[in-house]
């Protein structure tokens, strides 16, 4: 693929944002999936780690600031493997969430308090994306009122 | 994105044949009689899963299963379906129990119901990146 | 936006030295007192592009989680939008002063 046009937005913030929103709708599913299954008899909540999340963006960010090509090659790739492993984190891996009789640890209402903030999240970064790309059309067209 | 409103949607369906069942347990609590013989109602409860194939993540409900707990027994000599002890079977259904259930069932699609809200915003916030 | 490190304005960006002013050059300010047109588009643009990487910084806090103060980033964020705009409408405007001169028959 030709990298004359494609670098302007792999540089850095764009991108970034770019990948947080995939993590959102990844993590989006996740805690759906816990909402729907609130009663289902030994369903464990699931959910993707954003500890990791936050930590391999961070060194894409400071691999994109060293201008290296493909800063985020890695990421994309490590966000697939963070979206295919939503694996189950218990109650005992994140420390909260009361194990019921039924071996389910959903609580209803902390999963969708998380529903409300991720989304919540997904609305900003996606907000801030459209806010770039405007930002670039009108450095291309050089017309300030554009976008 | 909109892929993800299955999930929700499974977790409404799951729940609405949930409170059907409850439904008909309440109906059938005093249900005693089946072709002439004491043969109360037994008191069903659906099965739920995780959806191992098709949407991963989802609810599913893979049977009803009928309560295996035993009849509630009365003394009542004068009832045309008493046995020879004079026992008759009544179902094993308990309406309070009932009530709690329809509550739970209630506020689980409600929650799903607001979470598929949730989806369908973030999936307009998306659709503005074109505006 | 500043995709990431200094934007690079050729000519003009902050990574070409300040030249003293030639006989030759247009911008060349002969005033006793007051700062060059030169010096004046530079540090505009530098003010802009500073506004930029602190956009960006934010930006980039939010998405590692670090702050969720969302209205602090977007109003960094829109600040940085407005003197972008701002800069580009004098621009303009410049040039359309530049062709108007251009035009004229001497």
């Amino acid at each position: 693929m030709s990298q004359i046009f494609a670098g302007m937005f792999e540089g850095g913030t764009l991108a970034g944002l770019e990948r947080s929103i995939d993590f959102t709708s990844e993590r989006h599913r996740s805690l759906l999936s816990n909402v729907a299954n609130a009663d289902t008899p030994g369903y464990r909540r699931r959910d993707i780690d954003a500890v990791e999340f936050h930590r391999e963006l961070s060194r894409a960010y400071e691999r994109g600031a060293r201008r290296v090509d493909g800063a985020f090659g890695g990421l994309d790739k490590g966000n697939q493997r963070l979206a295919a492993g939503a694996r189950p984190f218990g109650f005992a891996s994140l420390g909260r969430g009361p194990l019921r009789h039924d071996g389910n640890d959903v609580s209803v209402e902390r999963e969708m308090a998380l529903l409300a903030q991720n989304a919540g999240e997904y609305s900003a970064y996606s907000a801030l994306l459209r806010k770039g790309f405007r930002q670039l059309r009108a450095a291309i067209t050089g017309r300030p009122e554009e976008g | 994105m909109l892929r993800t409103l299955d999930i929700s949607a499974s977790g409404l369906e799951a729940h609405r044949v949930w409170m059907n069942t409850i439904a008909e347990n309440i109906a059938n609590a005093n249900t005693i009689e089946r072709d002439g013989k004491n043969s109360p109602y037994r008191r069903k409860e659906p099965v739920f899963s995780v959806a191992r194939n098709g949407n991963p993540g989802a609810v599913q409900v893979t049977g009803v299963v009928e309560d295996p707990s035993p009849f509630r027994m009365e003394h009542d000599p004068n009832h045309p379906l008493a046995d020879a002890e004079g026992r008759v079977a009544y179902p094993n259904v308990q309406v309070i129990q009932e009530m709690v259930d329809m509550m739970m069932a209630n506020r689980s699609y409600e929650a799903n119901v607001t979470a598929m809200d949730v989806t369908k915003s973030m999936f307009s916030s998306a659709l503005r990146i074109l505006a | 936006m500043a995709i990431d490190g200094p934007l690079q304005v050729p000519g003009v960006g902050p990574a070409q030295p300040a030249k003293p002013a030639s006989p030759m050059d247009p911008m060349r300010h002969d005033g006793a007192t007051g700062t060059s047109f030169k010096e004046i588009l530079r540090t505009s643009i530098q003010e802009v592009n500073q506004l930029q990487v602190q956009a960006d910084a934010a930006i980039r806090e939010l998405t590692l989680g670090r702050t969720d103060n969302v209205s602090a980033v977007v109003n960094q964020v829109e600040k940085a939008d407005l003197a972008f705009r701002a800069l580009l409408a004098v621009r303009n405007k410049l040039m359309d002063a530049y062709e108007e001169i251009n035009r004229l028959r001497i």
